[in-house]
């Protein structure tokens, strides 16, 4: 029972991290405009639809036996393809997305190829880990980056201005779908991953873990797309790079702690690992599901391929 | 596998550790620290100014202030004038106050703020002020710090305790209201015989960057409970 | 030599005689009892101790006059004759010997293929006394000495419990030396008292002469800066962790004892944690846990911050350390890097240094390295007290000395190649280290890493008695004590 507990706050905090992951580095932030509450409730009901229908099917699909025959075996394998496919595609982006970042904002001088060799082994070496270490590691971090939101938002209350917040309905459902799209494609498609990944790491039923993840990671998105926004506004924060940092850069507790970016800094780093690191175990596991000897592997293929491509480009 | 990546770890790090010590990074002496910004339009050229604390050896409440000034047609031109003077780097991170002369024609002002927020990226959180002649008013140095940059925003803050002031003058707040009405204290180049209050002169409206009025600081109301100040 | 006795007395004696021939200890001493029977004893000068081998073995055996007909001489001596208190048979030569080299005295009889060895153990050991790297201000100021059974006595004095077991196990091919694994039977996993025999039984080695190469031999991730198995040489220490379901391994010859699981938040416990009042103890944990942080990584923040990421700095403080470093040649990693080494060296050698001298070195120390060269330009004032900080912070948490050293190191490197995003980097690769590593099958982060009320009541701080109930997660019986009316 205690374990079942311990595990769940585990899931919970991979679900966190996972679901912030790169989305606020590509978050649409033209797409904000006015219409900001309309559209996160949109793409938080857009997130718990692979919590909600998703997921079982996942786990009926991966966690039973596959069998010789019969329909699971074929339908098993295209469904990991594409899973596995995808996620392939959103770890490379999540840690491109994250070293370029990093090597704007943060880094000097020319070392984005070093950074982004040291940051894949990483992801590597955490995807490695086995079931318990990965999710430890992610409950760690999760409460670090919590807490830094937490904290941040509140340090920001003397900068905000409320009337930045225009609360406005969109004119048509059209308008309304231009808008979300580019939304759920950086935030909501990606939770996919998630889902399988729990869907196969997780012995029980483990839906509550992932829907409280998710919202969770939702409610860190929204803190700081709210602090960027009561800030800046919309049209102002549309026009500047990496908007969450550059509105944390200017808060300040007194006289001699101030730009205190480094936190901002600290939870990309922590959700894009994760979401990378994720993204890499779902793959290993989806090839266990049908060679249990290539599993070990896959991460290290992955990685050299990574490291290959990462020089080259 | 366990020493591949041991194996992997070094030959990553291998090549750029030499690096480490042989080449020198920029260490906090080797560069300038930019504590002010000034755009003036000066015989048809714009003139970029860049106030810079130096400190001595062992004495960093000991500092001279120098002022270093580049010409262009652009803010990047006037920049790249300024430097080529210079035998160190210009950092811009700590800068604390942008200057905008009132010569400047409002596009200007409008492609120096751009330029000062977003090419050489200084804090969005720094105020922005006018003067009538920024060189003048940085090179003029400052009565209470010892430089202008530092010393006029906290002139500023303890204005605005002083008297009703609505300002929204920092560097993202005049960027977000490029489209409309703009806000600006306006100082005064320092004088010996001078007290120091009298460097704040008041506030300039500005409609797309063009003035369209101005509020002597004997015209701001105080807030109550307050006295002149003087 | 033949692995039993042969009935004729000088044969025998010729044996161990030559077997011996080269060890100038050994003594041999043929008489005649009062059985009527001859009979040598056999012992090692400096082994025995002579009062009991003459009182209550010798003198009883020439003295005793008696008729034992049909008796075997070895039998009748053991039960009726001999005054000493633990006496045994022996058949195997090799018992023999190993008991001949422990201190016992051996009794060959003329006529029989048995031999009684008589403990005499004489050989002298260094009295109880506080160990030097474990003195608390408050509580049991005993410590353990060279041998193991007295060593075992005193654990046994703070645990009066049937359940206290001690199995002994002979390591090392020329040394045997003995090694005893200790643990309450109710509280132990019996899996984990498995895994750290078959682990100990693997051992093949010359000798152990200290514990410490047990330790290295059987602990999980023997490369790992990081120990997972503990040691100390206070009883009261060993008690409490037996109280807890561990394992403890006493070896002879050794006044540290060795204990298993070991976890990585054990590290920052204090052994007069339990000793203070709560209060205190708790303000100690999380000092610790602060000095961690601050050894491994204000170098390597400091020297990001005033080479990559100067705008993270205030203003003044980024001026005072420009105007700190004028004049200095070196760059501020090679300057970090030149006062982490030296800061060692002095740590050192203050430690295997006399006192006397230790004292005038400290001196020396600091004013050459501290005074000297920041005036003369060689160091910079803000970069000596970043690194002295770094190492007062260090001494803090002696237990993770190596850890701390390394640590730092590589956190500097990757601060001067990267700077703050290569300490995140650094920092989760460390993360990523010890959520590798487990002891005797138990996570190294716990409870840490499964964070749970009771299991965190007595990590980063310590909570009162009274409020901890339950024992570690991988004993056996978890409640640790049962809350009656009073306490609650």
């Amino acid at each position: 029972m205690r374990e079942r507990h311990e595990r769940g706050l585990h899931k919970i905090a991979v679900g966190m991290l996972f679901t912030v992951g790169n989305s606020l580095i590509r978050f649409p932030w033209r797409a904000t405009d006015p219409k900001v509450t309309a559209l996160f409730i949109l793409s938080v009901a857009g997130a718990l639809l692979p919590a909600c229908l998703l997921y079982p099917l996942l786990r009926r699909l991966f966690r039973q036996p596959l069998g010789r025959s019969g329909w699971r075996l074929p339908v098993a394998a295209v469904s990991a393809l594409a899973v596995g496919g995808y996620a392939l595609y959103v770890g490379w982006h999540c840690m491109r997305d994250y070293v370029h970042y990093a090597a704007e904002m943060i880094l000097t001088g020319e070392r984005s190829l070093l950074f982004g060799l040291l940051f894949l082994l990483c992801i590597v070496l955490l995807a490695r880990l086995p079931r318990h270490g990965a999710d430890s590691f992610s409950l760690i971090l999760a409460i670090a980056a919590l807490l830094s939101v937490l904290l941040l938002f509140l340090s920001g209350i003397s900068q905000y201005r409320v009337e930045y917040l225009a609360f406005r309905l969109p004119a048509s459902v059209r308008e309304l779908a231009n808008d979300a799209l580019p939304l759920w494609r950086e935030t909501v498609l990606p939770l996919v991953i998630l889902s399988a990944y729990m869907a196969l790491s997780t012995p029980r039923r483990g839906e509550r873990s992932l829907i409280v993840g998710t919202l969770l990671g939702y409610a860190v998105l929204f803190l700081c797309v709210l602090q960027t926004l009561l800030t800046f506004g919309a049209p102002f924060s549309a026009g500047l790079s990496y908007p969450y940092s550059q509105a944390v850069r200017i808060v300040s507790f007194g006289q001699y702690f101030f730009r205190p970016e480094i936190f901002s800094y600290g939870l990309d780093f922590a959700a894009c690992l994760v979401r990378a690191a994720v993204c890499l175990a779902t793959v290993k596991r989806l090839i266990g599901r049908f060679s249990p000897r290539l599993a070990p592997y896959v991460p290290l293929t992955a990685g050299a391929a990574g490291c290959v491509l990462w020089v080259l480009l | 596998m366990k020493k591949g990546i041991v194996v992997f770890i070094l030959a990553a790090l291998m090549p750029f550790l030499p690096s480490c010590g042989a080449r020198r990074l920029n260490e906090p002496e080797d560069v300038y620290l930019v504590s002010a910004l000034g755009f003036d339009r000066v015989e048809g050229s714009l003139r970029l100014c860049a106030e810079v604390p130096l400190t001595r050896e062992n004495e960093a409440d000991k500092m001279e202030v120098r002022c270093f000034q580049g010409i262009g047609e652009t803010p990047e031109q006037a920049l790249r004038d300024l430097r080529a003077g210079l035998s160190k780097e210009l950092i811009f991170g700590h800068c604390a106050l942008v200057v905008l002369g009132d010569e400047l024609m409002p596009q200007d002002r409008i492609e120096a703020i751009d330029f000062a927020a977003h090419k050489i990226k200084i804090p969005l959180s720094v105020p922005v002020i006018s003067a009538p002649d920024a060189l003048e008013l940085l090179a003029g140095g400052s009565l209470s710090a010892p430089a202008a940059g530092y010393d006029i925003p906290e002139i500023l803050r303890r204005q605005s305790k002083q008297y009703v002031l609505d300002l929204r003058c920092r560097l993202y707040e005049v960027l977000a209201a490029a489209d409309g009405v703009q806000i600006l204290p306006h100082f005064l180049p320092t004088d010996s015989e001078q007290a120091a209050s009298d460097l704040f002169d008041g506030l300039r409206r500005y409609d797309r960057f063009s003035l369209v009025g101005e509020t002597k600081r004997q015209e701001l109301i105080p807030r109550e409970g307050e006295g002149d100040g003087t | 030599m033949e692995e039993k006795l042969c009935r004729d007395l000088d044969r025998n004696l010729q044996n161990f005689r030559r077997l011996f021939a080269k060890d100038a200890a050994y003594r041999n001493r043929v008489f005649q009892t009062g059985m009527g029977v001859r009979c040598a004893v056999l012992f090692f000068d400096g082994m025995t101790q002579s009062q009991i081998l003459n009182e209550d073995v010798v003198r009883p055996l020439i003295c005793h006059r008696t008729e034992m007909p049909g008796e075997d001489p070895a039998d009748f001596a053991a039960r009726q004759i001999l005054y000493a208190a633990e006496v045994k048979k022996q058949t195997d030569t090799n018992a023999m010997i190993a008991g001949l080299l422990y201190g016992e005295c051996l009794l060959l009889f003329d006529g029989c293929a048995e031999a009684l060895t008589v403990d005499t153990k004489g050989w002298r050991t260094r009295g109880i006394s506080e160990p030097e790297n474990e003195r608390v201000l408050q509580g049991p100021h005993e410590g353990f000495a060279e041998a193991a059974m007295p060593n075992l006595a005193q654990i046994r004095r703070k645990l009066q419990t049937p359940d206290l077991c001690a199995e002994l196990l002979r390591v090392g091919r020329r040394s045997r030396t003995r090694v005893m694994i200790c643990y309450l039977g109710s509280l132990a996993k019996p899996e984990l008292v498995a895994t750290l025999k078959k682990r100990i039984g693997e051992i093949d080695i010359d000798g152990i002469l200290d514990v410490n190469y047990l330790n290295e031999l059987i602990r999980d991730r023997k490369r790992s800066m990081f120990k997972t198995c503990g040691s100390t040489e206070r009883p009261d220490v060993v008690a409490a962790k037996l109280l807890e379901g561990r394992v403890a391994i006493i070896a002879d010859g050794t006044p540290v004892v060795l204990t298993v699981p070991y976890l990585f938040a054990e590290n920052f416990q204090s052994d007069e944690d339990y000793y203070l009042n709560f209060w205190v103890s708790s303000v100690g944990r999380l000092l610790r846990y602060l000095c961690f942080f601050l050894a491994v990584s204000v170098p390597a923040i400091y020297l990001a911050l005033i080479t990559h990421h100067k705008r993270l700095l205030p203003t003044f403080l980024l001026l005072s350390a420009a105007s700190s470093r004028a004049g200095v040649p070196f760059s501020s990693f090679l300057e970090c890097l030149i006062l982490i080494f030296v800061l060692e060296i002095l740590k050192e050698t203050g430690a295997r240094m006399p006192q006397n001298v230790g004292h005038t070195l400290s001196i020396i120390g600091g004013l050459v390295v501290g005074q000297a060269a920041v005036e003369a330009r060689l160091i910079s004032a803000s970069m000596l007290i970043v690194v002295a900080l770094s190492g007062i912070a260090g001494l803090m948490i002696p237990r993770l000395r190596a850890a701390v050293f390394y640590l730092r190191l590589g956190l500097v490197v990757l601060s001067v190649l990267l700077g703050l995003p290569g300490v995140f980097l650094g920092i989760t690769l460390l993360l990523i280290h010890l959520l590798q590593i487990s002891s005797f099958g138990v996570p190294y982060l716990q409870p840490l890493q499964s964070p749970t009320l009771q299991g965190l009541k007595d990590t980063m701080v310590r909570l009162p008695w009274g409020v901890m109930l339950t024992r570690p997660a991988f004993g056996k019986d978890l409640i640790r004590q049962r809350r009656n009316k009073r306490t609650k």
